[in-house]
Order: C-alpha cells, then structure tokens, then sequence
C-alpha cells in the first residue's frame, strides 16, 4: 500500500520532537485566538509568518496550519459560553450552543462539540490523503492555459462567498492584482511602480498585507466597543458526560456533517462556513422533531461542528496539490510556502512528497492534541473569555511592528503597513471585504506567469484559452458560477425588499 | 437611513470611484513600462491590462450606486486610528535607533490609551510586560538581530 507507506513516513517525520513542539504551539495558539473574539486564525497566521522564517519549512508549515484548523476549535468555545462567534464558521454552532449553555448543558455541549470536530476532521483527514495524489497526478496534465484558467476560477470563487456586493468584492480582487505586481517584474527585469524606492524592488511582503489589512483595521474598529459581561459559569469535567440520548441523537448529524463538510471544503468559494449553514439546515430538513432547533438541541450543534472541521482539513487538498487556495487563510497559507522557497503546484506532490506526508500526519497528531486540550483543559479557556479587549490590542500592534520589522530590518516597512492598514480601514468603512484583495496579491503573479507563458506558446492567440479542453471546462465553470451567484444575489436583494 | 441629499456621496459610489482611480492610476503608470502587444508582451502588458478592467469595475460599482438611493459612509473611529496610528509611526521611528524595548515601552503605551478605559499607567505596565515577552521570544528564542537597546 503506497498511502500506507506514504503516511508512515509522514509520521515519523511529524513526531519529530521539532515538529511535535510546533505543532503543539499552533494549535494552542490556535484554540487561543479562535476563543477570543476579534482576533481571528488569519491574523494569527500572519503575527507568527515572520517568525516562521527561523524555522525549517516543515515545522512552519505543521505551525501555521495547526493555528487554522485548532482556530475552528477555540471558535466554538465562545460561541457556546457567550454567544460570540469566535469565527465566521462557528456563528452556526452559537445558535443552539449557547441556548444549551442558558439550560445549564455547556459541559455537554463542549464536550460534544469537542468530539464532533475531532470525527469531522478526521473524516477530512482520510478524504484529505486518499484523493490529494490522485488530483495531483491529474493536475499534472495541465498546461499554462489551464492554469490560468484553474487560477481565475479560484478568485471569481473568492469574491462570490462574501457578504455584500459581488460586484465590489471582483473590484478588490483586481486592485490586489494590481497590488501584486509591485516590484522587479521576472520577465523583463523591470521595476514596476516602485518608484526608485529600492525597499520595494521584491514588491509587497504579503506579511505586510495581511497584516495591514486584517489585523490592524479589526483591532481600529474593535477599540473602545462594549464587551460581553463577564462568565461567572464554571464547567468541570464531571459536568461535560453527555447523556445517551445526546450521543445516539448526536450519531446521524456527526457523519453526514463531516460529509458534508469534507465535500464542500475541497471546493472553491465554499468552506467551512457554509459547510456549517448547510449542515444546520441539513439537520432541520431531516430531524423529526424540526420545531426543537433554536432551542439548545445536540443536533444543532454536533452536525455543523463536524462539518466546519471536515471543510477546514479537505480545505488543504486544492491548495496543496493545484496550489488553488479556495480562501484567504488558504492563501496565506500558499504564501508561506513560497516564502520558504515550496513552489505551490502539482510538483508539490512529487518533489516534496516528504512535506506533504508530514503534515497530514501532523494534522491527526494536531486533533489529537486539541481533543486534548479541549476537554480537560477546556476550563482555562474559558477563563480567557474573561480577558477584557483593552488589554489585547496594545500586544497586537506592538507584535504587528516588529513583526513587520524582523522581515527585512526596514522601518520602510513599518511605514508600509500602516498606509494598508489605512487602505484596510477605508475598505471596510466602505464595506468592501479585504479578503478577495488578499487573494488578489498572491495569486495575481501566478497568474500574470502563466497567462505570459500561454500566449507564448500560442504565439499571442487569446482562443487559446477557450481551445484547451481543460480551461475551456473550467472557464464555462467560471461563468456558471456567477451567473448562479448575480441569480441569487438578485433573489435575496428581492427578498430584502 | 435617510435618503442622502447628494448621491455622489453614498458608500457605493465613492467605493466604485475609489476602486476605478486605483485602475485608472496603475493603467497609465505602466506604460511607461511597455505594453507591447499579445505576442511580445512588455513589462506594462498585464499590469495595463488588468488596470482597465479595474477602472471598468469600479465605474460599474460608481454607476449601479447612481441608480439607488445608497447608504451613507460610517464615520470612522478617528481617536482609534489616530492612536494606533501614531504607535506604529513612533515604532517606525525609534526601531533603528533606540533599539527594541524602549520603542516597544512607547510605542504600546501610546497604543494602548487608544482606549479611554486605559490609563497611562496601565498602558506602561502592559507595554513592559510586551517588551519583555518580545525580547524573549524574538531575540532569546528566534535569534533575531534587533538590537535590544540602542546607543542613545
């Protein structure tokens, strides 16, 4: 069995005492930031990318992948406790979490909710190594075009999960192209809008952008905003044994959302957030007893957990065997391995075989450590709900300037996050999501490369495109996918009305 | 929400003209690169191109927010940004020289008093207690080359 042999090696790289320490670290700090409430796994990711320069690429990438999927974790702990989302994804899990909590149930429901994800994300896991080579080996058959193409797809995806305007999102997904091709151009060797200032001939750090974009102006608009009364509410762990009940109810919902999510997470422009909607209204539609949702009911709960923690593992399979992040997390994620000199791709598979193998195993090793430290220790975390904002955010900003700083030794640098935190900060005053414009950045040289490379090849034929069988499926992929999205943009603007 | 007296105003347009300048902007500043054509691309080629079909966007945006009676702009948290701000600004400046933990002890106390709640005092403590944590991690741990105190 290749995959077996495949994944024992991955093990006995990720047990390295090296890597088990990072990855302990990130899902710790994982648990850390997704428990409190405005500060998210993304600007985790970027505070500690600096850091990871220090390190050799696998345990990086074994660190900074930890705080992603242990950030799903941590969210749903405040959910449960305050009704406060600690992310996007673990909005769905509030709505009966925190109603079993009112009952006096939160022990059960982190308990479930810590078991539900370990199964989802396992379940992920196994989707993740069974189909990541076969989709690496088929990716191997594209050419410049179908990249491209594959590429486009992947930001037309990122701008039609947004809330708000399609329209508007497509704009910052541009404007981060733009952004993108800052600096020395590969081809020609000429500085493009750099403006003589040699501190941007290796363009804009992505660092600085997600940094700037995502951190600082959250923490401007968090400042100063009442926070949640304090938990008086203490969970010991003779507290957290379910009932029968729970588990038999809990069965059904666990499979089909780790189904569910695992699906959807390897696709694009679905994640785990809309995993866990769709999970909830799975669960309604099927359950007998509909009426009892809202209400503090398991399978409110367990089902979509399952499903974000599925969609976060399987979340990894496009962007490590395409190099297509189907998020900006994901995206972020693909720039660390450049940074660490891993060209993202379909080679990936091939030439760092050794890498990949060690993070999947580093990700059952991870879920391991956080069932840990989410039911023993769950206490401790939820102490920190406690934490009041006005004591975090100096610790952030602070980590944000040096952090910045550590990446060349340039104050230019420091300067520079500060004019996209202000372009951040405008962004959202104007309700344009940032995410899109980050995804823009990282992408936008890829794809600038293959789009030279293809019409090269084809000697400046544009149907290029429209005649490889590969990008022309995927181009008509593109055009149905927003076609469905103006339609039901249209549908809820109408329903608004 | 009020409809607004001027439409020029509202969230949407101004996102839409803002997003059609950025295009606007970096279209015609990469001609001086080159364009060239489909088959021997310039340095200006994509760049040029992608910035018209930015500038195409955002009149969209600017055009469709014409048609509706649009929501005003927030107003931003200026006490928030002015003072974080001003941290990073005074970071910027005291990094090369200074060293680390006396730009950290300033730079996080004038951050933290961003919030009303948090007085100079607590701001100082906090920032000390940063400064120690940072030097630990990035220098004892990492390894990384700051200085921890500058020759003043």
């Amino acid at each position: 069995m290749d995959l077996l042999s495949n994944l024992a090696g991955g093990f006995a790289q990720a047990l390295t005492l090296t890597n088990l320490f990072y990855c302990f670290i990130g899902v710790t700090v994982g648990t850390f930031v997704g428990v409190l409430p405005g500060i998210g796994s993304m600007i985790a990711i970027s505070l500690l990318l600096p850091l990871t320069f220090y390190l050799p690429p696998d345990a990086a990438l074994v660190m900074l992948a930890g705080i992603y999927y242990g950030g799903e974790y941590g969210g749903s702990i405040a959910s449960i406790m305050i009704n406060l989302p600690g992310s996007a994804s673990t909005a769905v899990t509030a709505l009966d979490g925190y109603q079993m909590t009112k009952k006096g149930r939160a022990g059960q429901a982190l308990f479930l909710t810590a078991i539900a994800s370990f199964i989802g994300g396992s379940m992920g896991i196994v989707l993740l190594s069974i189909f990541s080579p076969l989709l690496a080996d088929l990716s191997l058959r594209f050419g410049p075009a179908d990249y491209f193409s594959v590429m486009v797809l992947g930001l037309i995806a990122a701008t039609c999960i947004t809330q708000g305007s399609i329209l508007k999102s497509c704009g910052a997904v541009v404007v981060g192209v733009l952004l993108g091709t800052v600096g020395t151009d590969v081809n020609t060797g000429a500085q493009r809008f750099t403006f003589g200032n040699f501190n941007l001939y290796d363009g804009i750090s992505i660092v600085i952008i997600a940094m700037g974009l995502f951190g600082l102006p959250e923490i401007i608009a968090n400042i100063g905003k009442p926070q949640h009364g304090s938990i008086n509410g203490k969970v010991r762990l003779r507290d957290m044994k379910p009932t029968r009940d729970d588990v038999r109810d809990s069965t059904g919902p666990v499979v089909r959302g780790g189904l569910l999510g695992s699906l959807l997470g390897a696709l694009p422009a679905t994640g785990p957030t809309i995993a866990a909607f769709l999970s909830y209204a799975v669960e309604k539609r099927v359950s007998r007893r509909p009426e009892r949702f809202g209400t503090g009911t398991v399978e409110g709960v367990t089902g979509p957990e399952a499903a974000n923690n599925a969609a976060a593992q399987t979340a990894f399979i496009p962007t490590l065997t395409l190099g297509i992040p189907g998020s900006a997390t994901m995206a972020l994620i693909l720039g660390a391995l450049m940074i660490h000199g891993i060209p993202p791709g379909p080679r990936l598979m091939t030439e760092h075989a050794d890498l990949f193998w060690a993070l999947v195993a580093s990700f059952w090793i991870g879920n391991l450590l956080l069932l840990v430290l989410n039911i023993p220790m769950v206490g401790i975390w939820i102490r920190l709900l406690n934490i009041p904002y006005r004591f975090l955010f100096p610790a952030v900003v602070c980590l944000t300037c040096v952090g910045v700083y550590s990446l060349k030794l340039a104050s230019f640098d420091v300067y520079l996050v500060l004019g996209v935190c202000l372009l951040g900060y405008a962004m959202r005053l104007l309700r344009i999501d940032a995410a899109p414009l980050l995804m823009g950045v990282i992408l936008g040289p890829m794809i600038e490369e293959y789009f030279r490379r293809a019409l090269l090849m084809s000697r400046g034929d544009l149907s290029v495109f429209l005649t490889e069988p590969i990008s022309a499926g995927v181009i008509l992929a593109t055009i149905l996918m927003v076609l469905w999205a103006a339609i039901k943009g249209r549908r809820l603007a109408e329903k608004l009305q | 929400m009020a409809d607004l007296p001027i439409k020029f105003l509202s969230r949407d347009s101004i996102a839409g003209l803002g997003i059609a300048i950025v295009g606007a902007g970096f279209s015609l500043a990469s001609m001086r690169y080159g364009v060239g054509s489909l088959t021997t691309m310039g340095a200006g080629f994509f760049p040029f191109a992608v910035g018209v079909v930015t500038t195409l966007i955002g009149l969209a945006v600017f055009g469709n927010a014409l048609r509706e009676t649009g929501e005003a702009i927030e107003r931003p948290e200026l006490r928030s940004v002015l003072f974080v701000a001003a941290s990073v600004v005074i970071f910027a400046l005291m990094i090369d020289k200074a060293g680390m933990v006396p730009t950290i002890l300033v730079c996080g106390t004038v951050c933290a008093i961003a919030d009303r709640q948090n007085s100079v005092l607590q701001g100082a403590l906090l920032s000390a207690g940063l400064a120690a944590g940072i030097w630990l991690v990035f220098v004892k741990l990492l390894g990384m080359p700051i200085p921890v105190l500058g020759e003043l």
